[in-house]
């Protein structure tokens, strides 16, 4: 959170060109302000005895403008931390792990696309493997035994247990059980069948890991 | 919880029971859906709660409350346009959502007549303006009164200028010639608190919810908007009395989208009626404020004609008290 | 003091009941459960178990409801101190120092002293509800609109306090947060603001989720930039339960906590929001040495936490005594008390006194619960930071997504905990702290609807705020706050002006 004191002036060697964190920082802030303002540009801000809608907004927008301003004036008086570059891997993956999330778990239409609904089955697993490739780290067999078991958990927690309306099975799913049967239970046998596939790829896993280690001997 | 999972696993067992082909006389097949366009605790959403638990145990399904929270309930009216026409989705629509918006929101996103058709009406909720005992103003009349020898004295604290409060203040306003000037407060709590100390002497509040503050005096009930008196203040006169016309009022029905099976609309408020007629629905609703809705009103016919007549009168109302959509 | 005891034991008699203590330790758990989740909160959960509540008898719904609350309060530390989200305004202070003394390897005593600091606040409030309750109501009537907007004016002088580095950044981070704050429906004209006409915007920006997003989220996005930092956390664990000198260095801000906590507790315009503030400033200003906070300082753990506690507790006293719910989850409690027929008020405590009278001991039976179920908990908890980071970090995720999900059923809500969550990372890289903009944005909508109606009762007169004593006095105490926060900023600079 603190990165001027993790890392005094760390200033990364290797960043093509130097800028302070004041100046950016500053200057986004200035052009946030003026985004405001912008969108408060056809509102009225009455009197003080009837406040209109605009008034304390564009004084607000205002003060963070010259503040902003005053943050990324003060780089220019003395140098402060440079702004080193943004990894791009981390914020990227995980980013789209969230709106994978958020387009699988019910249904969505945009404009001529429309995904038909498919539940937390199919939005955890792909957020969870998704979003565990955001570092180097990342082994593709242990995340899948992580989704398989972590959803299943998740379903009976929140959809069972705490009983919180959250789409759980696609309609295509739902359709393969006979007739007649509720949703609870429907969604019990499916995270049942996913922990006991999570437990399988563990074990067998756990025992190749140990047939290598053999080899290796 | 562990009450509600068992009567859970009552009802899938119920279900596994009862399966065959699927018609309307068999409805429900499945767990059915009421969207409730309000944040889960409000007191639609607590009525809702209790009238759908009745719902549950007597159709033999799970009728699941999903709030949709947002946007004056335009969040929850879209949504419920939306959904399939096929008698698993409902929604529990505030006079707001069916009656208000329509004239207060530039570029609704539904239509309140022509996206759903009405299942049901299932309560009324009454306001009252109080005042806070310093005032001395026994009836409206003497408030009125009041206000006029110093115009524009007296503060009156309501939920917003295009809510129902607001709306009943301006109306009163407009029709009596009174100046009295309008705090918007969007927590029940902080309005009554401010009446109660006497910041705004004048309050305009769901009925249920100032109970207590009338009975140990600390605000005085002077008239019930809309126009008739009250069965828990018989004495407390109807605005309409001295001021004609000014008839707002809070009222909920059920709704289905447009196209919903009328075999299935006729179901679902049959079992509505049965459940408000149960004794412990009737004890609970007026200490939440709510008149339970009698007779024509909660059939299929009988609520479109209610909500016929008050979109029409709703209308009036707000135009004429210069109220632009916004 | 006779009538007192004689009231307390009828009380326990009451709570100590079998039904009673097992409805106390459902509802501690269930709270704890959902306040560790994080995005589920106290309220939409009390909304779903009403139903289950009809059956139940009213004392015994309302004692399980009440230990939903507080457990949620508990639990949601946890979630601030292990992973660094917030879940609730009140849980934003306990994060800064929590959370940093988890990455010093001290997680286990953070959890602690928060759940030993909780109690003893926990005991202190209840202990005040039932000796002074009635008295104290009378204070809370005194505040309007005019003293309320004063009072949020001294909390954004408690913002610039709780910054770590610059007094400037920390002022925009403020500004910032206020104007987030504005975005939606105006209710006094019906006006939409900057919400590009979006009607998920309608009702402006949902605290949970700024508050996931600029926490949790650029938190997972921060750890990931610096492998070598978050390995610092499985590398020590130290001993699971705070040491005796930790304990020493606690007392002083846990009893200054509970003081505090209590007095804002009482407000019924959600002044609880600000007692954690108040308290860190508080611990800040009188510490010898400031520059540990925002680094793991143990005092910036405990007395906020009591202060959130003792505020949580207090809380109970407007709605008990006038009837007047102090948030959302205490109007959802007056919600169960009128499904049983019990109106609240100032007569539930004459016309029906085993129901006032045992909730208040269970009030107290609930925090030694939560006690109980939190201190062996701890090591699990600390246990669950060895976990390697490269599973970890999905894990949180998929929970935030959930959990904001499950609030309000909308996938915008997921996408802008991502939004955020890519700006708050912004805005710490450039040297920005995101807790000034938190407070900042849960002041903003209270300052603005208070500054209204404030101006409309005086006619359009800004005189209203010095003219009126409490105002004026609120007012006087925030200038005096705000020099003292900068003169020594000022000195600083010039110091270290002269030293280069």
């Amino acid at each position: 959170m603190r990165e001027h004191d993790t890392q005094p002036g760390g200033a990364a060697p290797d960043s093509p060109v130097r800028v302070s964190q004041n100046l950016a920082g500053g200057l986004i802030l200035v052009a946030l302000a003026a985004i405001a303002l912008w969108l408060l540009s056809d509102l009225n801000a009455g009197t003080l005895g009837a406040m209109g809608s605009a008034l304390m907004p564009r004084v607000l927008a205002v003060g963070l403008g010259l503040l902003g301003a005053l943050v990324a004036a003060s780089s220019f008086f003395h140098q402060g931390p440079v702004l080193e570059h943004l990894p791009l891997r981390g914020p990227s993956l995980v980013i789209l792990a969230i709106v994978i999330f958020a387009a699988t778990i019910r249904p969505l239409s945009l404009g001529s696309v429309s995904l038909p609904g498919f539940g937390l089955i199919v939005a955890a697993p792909l957020s969870i493997i998704i979003c565990g490739f955001a570092t180097r780290e990342a082994r593709l067999r242990e995340l899948v035994v992580l989704a398989l078991a972590l959803t299943p958990t998740c379903m009976v927690l929140f959809g069972d247990l705490l009983n919180l309306t959250i789409p759980m099975l696609p309609d295509a799913l739902m359709d393969l059980f006979p007739e007649g049967w509720s949703q609870k239970a429907m969604l019990r046998v499916s995270a049942a069948t996913m922990l006991a596939v999570a437990a399988l790829l563990f074990f067998s896993g756990a025992r190749s890991a140990t047939d290598d280690a053999k080899a290796k001997d | 919880m562990l009450i509600l999972s068992r009567r859970m696993a009552l009802a899938g067992l119920g279900a596994l029971v009862a399966c065959g082909p699927a018609a309307a006389a068999d409805w429900p097949q499945k767990p059915v859906t009421v969207i409730v366009p309000q944040a889960a605790g409000n007191s639609p959403d607590v009525l809702c709660r209790i009238i759908t638990d009745k719902l549950s145990r007597a159709l033999g399904q799970q009728f699941v409350v999903d709030n949709r929270p947002g946007a004056a309930n335009v969040v929850g009216m879209q949504s419920a346009a939306r959904a399939a026409n096929d008698g698993y989705t409902f929604v529990f629509a505030t006079s707001a959502a069916l009656v208000t918006n329509p004239y207060t929101i530039k570029n609704l996103s539904y239509d309140p007549l022509k996206d759903f058709v009405p299942v049901a009406m299932v309560a009324k909720s009454h306001h009252l303006l109080l005042v806070n005992p310093n005032v001395k103003a026994n009836s409206l009349a003497e408030l009125i009164a009041l206000e006029k020898e110093k115009p524009g004295s007296l503060s009156v604290a309501v939920d917003g200028p295009r809510n129902i409060s607001g709306l009943i203040a301006q109306a009163i306003n407009k029709q009596a010639g009174t100046k009295m000037v309008l705090v918007p407060y969007n927590t029940i709590s902080n309005a009554v608190q401010d009446s109660i100390s006497g910041r705004t002497p004048v309050t305009i509040q769901s009925a249920s919810v100032v109970e207590p503050f009338i009975k140990d005096g600390s605000l005085r009930a002077i008239a019930v908007a809309g126009n008739e008196r009250i069965s828990t203040h018989p004495d407390v006169p109807a605005i309409a009395e001295m001021l004609k016309s000014v008839e707002l009022q809070g009222w909920f029905m059920v709704m289905a989208p447009v196209g919903t099976p009328a075999d299935i609309l006729d179901r679902m408020s049959k079992a509505i009626a049965a459940a408000i007629a149960e004794p412990d629905v009737k004890e609970r609703a007026p200490g939440l404020g709510f008149e339970l809705a009698k007779g024509e009103p909660i059939s299929p016919s009988g609520a479109k004609a209610f909500l016929d007549a008050q979109y029409a009168y709703t209308g009036t109302v707000i135009k004429s008290l210069g109220i632009e959509p916004n | 003091m006779d009538t007192l005891i004689s009231n307390l034991s009828l009380g326990f008699s009451v709570a100590l009941g079998l039904q009673n203590l097992g409805l106390a330790f459902v509802g501690c758990m269930v709270g704890t459960l959902i306040g560790v989740l994080p995005g589920v909160g106290p309220v939409a959960t009390i909304a779903m178990l009403l139903p289950v509540t009809f059956s139940l008898d009213p004392v015994g719904a309302l004692i399980m409801l009440a230990g939903i609350y507080y457990g949620a309060q508990y639990g949601g530390s946890t979630t601030a101190i292990l992973v660094n989200i917030p879940g609730e305004a009140t849980s934003v202070v306990t994060a800064l120092d929590g959370h940093a003394m988890a990455r010093r390897g001290r997680a286990g005593a953070a959890l602690g002293i928060a759940a030993i600091g909780s109690f003893f606040a926990g005991t202190v409030a209840t202990m005040l509800i039932a000796a002074l309750g009635a008295p104290l109501t009378k204070a809370a009537l005194l505040f309007g609109p005019t003293e309320y907007f004063s009072l949020m004016v001294m909390g954004l002088i408690f913002a610039v306090v709780l910054a770590g580095g610059s007094i400037l950044k920390a002022l925009a981070m403020i500004m910032l947060g206020l104007l987030l704050s504005t975005v939606g429906t105006d209710l006094e004209t019906g006006d939409q603001r900057m919400t590009f006409g979006q009607p998920f915007l309608w009702d402006g920006i949902d605290f949970a989720v700024l508050a996931m997003g600029v926490f949790g989220i650029a938190e997972i996005l921060r750890n990931l930039g610096q492998p070598e930092d978050r390995d610092l956390v499985r590398g020590t664990i130290g001993r699971l339960l705070p040491s005796q000198a930790e304990m020493r260095q606690s007392l002083a801000p846990i009893l200054r906590g509970t003081l505090l906590g209590s007095a804002f507790g009482i407000l019924p315009g959600n002044g609880a929001v600000l007692a954690p503030f108040a308290s860190y400033a508080v611990e800040k200003k009188l510490a010898a040495d400031p520059s540990r906070f925002g680094k793991g300082a143990i005092e910036a753990v405990a007395g906020p936490e009591s202060a959130n506690n003792a505020g949580a507790q207090t809380s109970f006293i407007p709605l008990l005594t006038l009837g007047i719910p102090a948030n959302a989850v205490m109007a959802l409690m007056v919600g169960a008390m009128t499904i049983q027929g019990i109106i609240p008020g100032p007569q539930v405590m004459t016309g029906n006194p085993s129901l006032f009278w045992g909730m208040i001991a269970s009030m107290w039976i609930g925090n030694l619960m939560l006690l109980v179920i939190n201190l062996p908990l701890v090591g699990v908890w600390v246990k669950l930071l060895q976990v390697p980071y490269r599973l970890l970090f999905p894990v949180i995720l998929l929970f935030c997504c959930i959990g904001i999900y499950s609030i309000n059923g909308q996938v915008t809500d997921v996408l802008f905990i991502g939004l955020f969550g890519l700006a708050g990372f912004i805005l710490i890289r450039c040297g920005f702290e995101p807790a000034p903009m938190l407070l900042g944005f849960v002041l903003g909508k209270l300052m603005e609807e208070n500054l209204r109606r404030a101006l409309i009762l005086s006619r359009g007169s800004l005189t209203t705020f010095v003219t009126e004593p409490i105002s004026a006095g609120l007012l006087a105490v925030s200038s005096i706050l705000l020099v003292a926060a900068i003169v020594p900023n000022i000195r600083r600079g010039r110091e270290e002006a002269f030293a280069e």
